[in-house]
């Protein structure tokens, strides 16, 4: 995490919690006097108040020491900090920036938030949430998490929006304590009841019973007699459902549909069973009312919901060319945010029957992003003011929307964003960062790869296992010849995450190779260090 | 041919009375494919696929109305496609192991 954006959480009460009321009075005395001798880089600060001497070398609280006999928090350290966040450029971070990441408390995976509390506070926290039911209130703003726990006294922690578990502050002034792990349980049971709230409605009952009538027909007749009306009707179904707030049935059955007209040998495909099958069981569940998974789960999720975000800082990663078996086109640029770690993509794609002369390759070399050649935005970093994102991690720019470059973001830095392998898991673990579902979805990824990719006759694909559930698998041989020329020095991989047959697997996009950021995709050129 | 074998094959048999049926419908399937499914469903039933069984034979009973074939055959694909995952789940897990 930047220094920056830490001290952009630092507000007076987040610094009360974590000292007292008189402390940061006096800390902020001390700062107005200029006494103090001061000087800070993008790594830490020090300073000099009262003849003692005052260091942070890194991010976060423990970073902090003071020579004064002081134990624990003193006003020298909140001077230190107030001067900081007074004077470091981008340390006030305005709210709206900060209310685009979704908080650690959401996208950290159990795992994680067991390592970072301690096991022992875990199961401790526990225990008294089950035995004594505490009152644990909790409210979030655009910048932070505040919750009051009340156990014998009440207490205040508070976890910001931007920063890690180590950034929280709670008034009992320890480090790790149980009212963090209180309220990580609390807002976890509440995140898990309102993800039950969703209920299905009489009109989505209805046009469920209707597009399994019409999936009933296509059974009796077969996929010999599909005909231009039945077809018509699969889309116009498949629209409504869509408008009804059900978009994963509206998917499988254009899936369906499609895949059934193609007409193509299906002994050769799985795909028309593997739609049947999801939309069968996945509405029969949802109209007999009883959901083995949350409701809105299994109604999904619109991919299109576009929202407006102020400014969004992002580090380009790669880009690729891809067409889909229903006819389109196009190419994406890949970017994660700089803070975060979110993955987003930009696209642009035709319906190859009407794309005339416009061709994805020749667009993707012409395509600009804040200047800069598109397709040699990997490794470069950009600022968008008035940024359209979608839940499955879209941008759009519209009008009002600006890019501008900022500069480059060294390699090692990047791999800091991601993730581990582990934190990958099929969509019924709610609990893990990235939850793959019916969409493939992006991610960075840690990787080691101990052997070259091997070729898989069976899915025609060069794959390797990197850990129990999840392989990295390609069908275009130029990707796998790429990554086995120097399979020892790949560290990460930015790529898509898909099930197939029961497996997790990636589809590699670009690749840091030693300290090398590498797109992978044959037209894409160009790599930064 | 072991036990592992033997499930591969009795689910590739599944998957080839129900993709012939995908193909041609429930309404029009032909005396070998009728055949086929009653020899699997008899072998389904030995080995205690006792409810599977069953909905094979629904799917090709002469007198039952088309609609309730027709559901009995979606419901068996969709058991093929869980046996299928959960196949591969269980070969993905002793490749693992091995």
């Amino acid at each position: 995490m930047k220094l920056e954006t830490w001290l952009a959480t630092l507000s007076d009460d987040y610094l009360t919690t974590w000292g007292n009321k008189g402390q940061l009075r006096r800390g902020k005395k001390l700062a107005a006097t200029g006494d103090g001798e001061f000087a800070s880089d993008q790594h830490g600060a020090s300073a000099q108040f009262d003849g003692f001497l005052q260091r942070l070398d890194g991010v976060g609280f423990e970073k902090l020491t003071c020579t004064c006999p002081a134990a624990g928090v003193c006003h020298h350290l909140m001077a230190l900090l107030v001067t900081l966040r007074d004077t470091v450029p981008g340390s006030q971070l305005p709210v709206d920036a900060a209310s685009h990441h979704a908080g650690f408390w959401r996208t950290a995976s159990a795992e994680t938030l067991v390592e970072q509390l301690g096991r022992g506070v875990l199961n401790q926290s526990l225990a008294i949430y089950a035995k004594d039911h505490p009152s644990v209130r909790l409210q979030e703003s655009a910048t932070e998490l505040l919750a009051c726990v009340e156990l014998d006294t009440p207490h205040t922690v508070r976890f910001p929006r931007t920063g890690t578990m180590d950034m929280s502050v709670c008034s009992c002034k320890r480090a790790t304590c149980v009212h963090r792990g209180l309220a990580l349980i609390a807002l976890r049971d509440d995140l898990a009841a309102s993800r039950e709230i969703a209920s299905i409605t009489e009109d989505q009952v209805e046009l469920l019973g209707l597009a399994r009538d019409w999936l009933i027909s296509v059974m009796i007749d077969g996929q010999v007699a599909i005909t231009d009306p039945v077809m018509q009707r699969a889309t116009a179904l498949a629209r409504e459902l869509r408008q009804a707030d059900t978009p994963n049935a509206a998917t499988d059955l254009g899936r369906i549909a499609r895949t059934l007209a193609m007409r193509q040998d299906i002994l050769t495909s799985s795909e028309p069973s593997e739609a049947i099958a999801r939309f069968w069981l996945t509405t029969t569940a949802l109209v007999n009312d009883r959901t083995p998974r949350p409701t809105r789960e299994l109604l999904g999720q619109h991919k299109r919901d576009y929202r407006r975000h102020d400014t969004l800082d992002l580090v380009g990663i790669g880009s690729e060319l891809w067409a889909t078996p229903s006819g389109y086109e196009g190419f994406s640029i890949h970017f994660l945010d700089e803070t975060t770690g979110t993955p987003y993509s930009l696209s642009e794609a035709r319906n190859a029957s009407h794309a005339g002369s416009w061709r994805a390759p020749h667009a993707l070399r012409h395509a600009a992003f804040g200047g800069q050649p598109a397709a040699r935005c990997a490794g470069s970093t950009f600022n968008v003011r008035n940024a359209w994102l979608s839940p499955d991690g879209r941008l759009s720019l519209r009008d009002d929307s600006s890019v501008r470059l900022t500069g480059e973001r060294n390699t090692s830095s990047i791999v800091q964003l991601a993730i581990s392998p582990n934190d990958i898991r099929p969509s019924a673990h709610h609990h893990f960062p990235v939850s793959v579902g019916p969409s493939p979805i992006a991610c960075l990824v840690r990787v080691r790869l101990s052997h070259r990719l091997e070729f898989d006759r069976f899915s025609a694909k060069w794959t390797h296992r990197i850990a129990s559930s999840l392989v990295v698998a390609t069908d275009k041989r130029d990707i796998a010849d790429r990554l086995n020329l120097d399979y020892r020095s790949v560290q990460a991989l930015y790529c898509v995450a898909y099930i197939e047959r029961a497996q997790t697997r990636i589809r590699p996009i670009s690749a840091v190779l030693s300290d090398t950021l590498v797109p992978l995709t044959h037209d894409t050129i160009g790599a930064t260090r | 041919m072991t036990p592992h074998e033997s499930l591969d094959a009795f689910i590739d048999d599944w998957r080839q009375w129900v993709t012939n049926v995908l193909h041609v419908g429930v309404a029009h399937v032909g005396r070998r494919t009728a055949v086929r499914v009653e020899d699997w469903a008899d072998r389904a039933e030995t080995l205690g696929w006792i409810e599977d069984a069953a909905l094979a034979r629904r799917v090709i009973s002469g007198g039952g109305p088309l609609t309730e074939r027709a559901d009995a055959f979606v419901t068996s694909l969709s058991r093929l496609e869980l046996a299928s995952t959960l196949r591969s789940t269980v070969s993905n897990q002793q490749e693992v192991q091995e």
